[in-house]
């Protein structure tokens, strides 16, 4: 049962998914591959009842839009396939890869020790315990907008003190992406 | 409000956004090559963070040299059986360095009062514990709590991804066999075949103890260990695809053709039988699932260069003629 159902959930909402993860990846191309890998995923969930479906497979869209960037940044130059690229030695995380997303953890994590406490108290329900910012807002003895405040405030402060030019990079891996595709 | 303000307004309101809400988002990115970028960088850099609180860090692992990966589906020889015994565990590839012998205290436990989950093949459970750990159970999977002890958990058989909350007083343990694999504030998944264990850490770190040592695995690195043949290998994972197998992909390591079958009847519910000694064949790859048999188990035949018929609602594989 179900899968009938997810699959005309799905095909009302592709339009908009597609959308999404054009405007995410920044090429018509890899959006249509990634619907199809979203595609795999979504009718892999099977029986799941899907409550609402549309900000759900949203969701699950931009996430797999931000994996595809990461995977793209960490290739560098190379374009492709998602499908393709899984078990190949390049792809694998070696050493010096684990030792730089290691210095951006630390970094962050020093980052996020170095915040204000109740700012720190608000990311830290908010991104590691998944709490919805009412449950925040009821534990900090706040209001839901002054947890919405320290949140962006929060994000802000993160964006604020990266290092290494994260933005830059983003640009240059977005502008490979653009063009040409295949090995 | 700044571009870089709005990209923030828009990651954080995502997980109550309805369906109107992410209209107007794709608008927002379509509107500005800047804006999708924008957006691009918050998320991105929120993607890679991890819980902090690690209390005691794990003393760092030197770099292992690892066998080179595999492409594709190609048949790997079976791993010798060295026979070294209890306490000899062998560690191929080279990577005797990548062990920490360290002897760590061990917990006291309260009397247990065990609560047992278990998953029928083709079915997926989440289960929230008390200490605000999830654990997702794959299909025909198996596993023990403690209810005076949410921080002790045994994996009798399947698979299962953690997502442990750290607590630096009290690690997450979880056991499989003699194995002990204890977090220090992390996600990984443990697989349990028979006397075949893997493990694959997606975030943070683990401390892996088969008997009489110690093994730290940090993010991206996964152990594969047989405790009939008292071997253990280290392995690469990609931090991201680990807990694939929840959207149907399915990473084989060296595994036998009779143990993927089993996997698959877990995940599916699909019933494969193997014949002959094609069932011992050991395959590496990865391969996406559909959940529909009747693609995937011809899918998988041709990889692993196989012939497939059914058999009263069973799946037969058996070796093809130039491949036996």
């Amino acid at each position: 049962m179900g899968s009938e159902a997810l699959e005309s959930q799905f095909l009302e909402a592709r339009p908009l998914l597609r959308r999404l993860l054009a405007a995410r990846l920044g090429s018509v191309e890899e959006a249509e591959d990634a619907l199809q890998d979203l595609w795999l995923r979504v009718a892999a969930l099977d029986n799941a009842e899907i409550v609402q479906p549309i900000p759900f497979f949203c969701r699950m869209a931009t996430n797999l839009a931000t994996d595809r960037r990461i995977a793209a940044t960490r290739r560098g130059s190379r374009d492709g396939a998602w499908e393709e690229v899984q078990p190949q030695s390049d792809e694998y995380a070696d050493p010096e890869r684990i030792v730089g997303a290691r210095d951006e953890l630390a970094r962050a994590h020093a980052l996020i020790a170095a915040m204000p406490d109740r700012m720190r108290e608000a990311f830290t329900l908010f991104r590691f315990e998944e709490q919805p910012q009412r449950v925040i807002a009821e534990r900090m003895g706040v209001t839901i907008s002054a947890v919405e405040k320290l949140l962006r405030r929060a994000y802000h402060y993160l964006q604020e003190n990266r290092e290494g030019g994260g933005a830059d990079r983003s640009v240059r891996c977005r502008q490979h992406g653009e063009g040409s595709r295949g090995a | 409000m700044t571009r870089d303000e709005q990209a923030i307004d828009w990651h954080i309101r995502q997980r109550t956004m309805d369906a109107a809400d992410w209209e107007a988002f794709a608008q927002w990115l379509e509107e500005s090559p800047a804006n999708a970028r924008a957006y691009d960088a918050v998320a991105m850099a929120d993607h890679v963070l991890t819980a902090p609180a690690m209390a005691e860090p794990v003393a760092p692992v030197p770099a292992p040299v690892l066998p080179e990966p595999v492409a594709e589906i190609e048949y790997a020889p079976a791993a010798a059986n060295d026979n070294g015994g209890w306490g000899r565990w062998w560690l191929m590839g080279g990577v005797a360095a990548a062990v920490a012998l360290v002897a760590g205290p061990m917990l006291m436990t309260a009397r247990p009062d065990i609560r047992i989950e278990q998953t029928a093949p083709g079915e997926h459970r989440s289960i929230a514990l008390n200490d605000g750990t999830t654990v997702e159970m794959a299909g025909g999977s198996r596993l023990r709590f403690d209810r005076n002890d949410p921080r002790v958990a045994t994996l009798e058989t399947g698979q299962a991804l953690f997502r442990v909350r750290h607590d630096p007083s009290a690690p997450f343990e979880l056991r499989s066999g003699d194995v002990t694999i204890q977090d220090v504030g992390t996600v990984f998944d443990v697989r349990r075949t028979g006397a075949r264990l893997d493990v694959s850490v997606a975030e943070g770190a683990v401390s892996l103890a088969p008997k009489g040592q110690r093994i730290a695995l940090t993010a991206g690195q996964g152990a594969s260990l047989d405790e009939a043949e008292h071997s253990l290998r280290l392995t690469r994972v990609d931090p991201a695809q680990v807990g694939d197998w929840r959207g149907g992909t399915f990473d084989f390591d060296r595994e036998s053709v009779g143990a993927i079958a089993g996997r698959l009847q877990s995940a599916y519910g699909v019933r494969i039988a193997v014949e002959g000694p094609l069932s011992d064949r050991n395959v590496t790859g990865v391969i996406r699932m559909t959940g529909d048999a009747d693609r995937d188990v011809p899918r998988l035949a041709k990889l692993i260069g196989a012939e497939w018929r059914q058999s009263g609602g069973n799946w037969i594989l058996r070796a093809s003629e130039g491949n036996r």
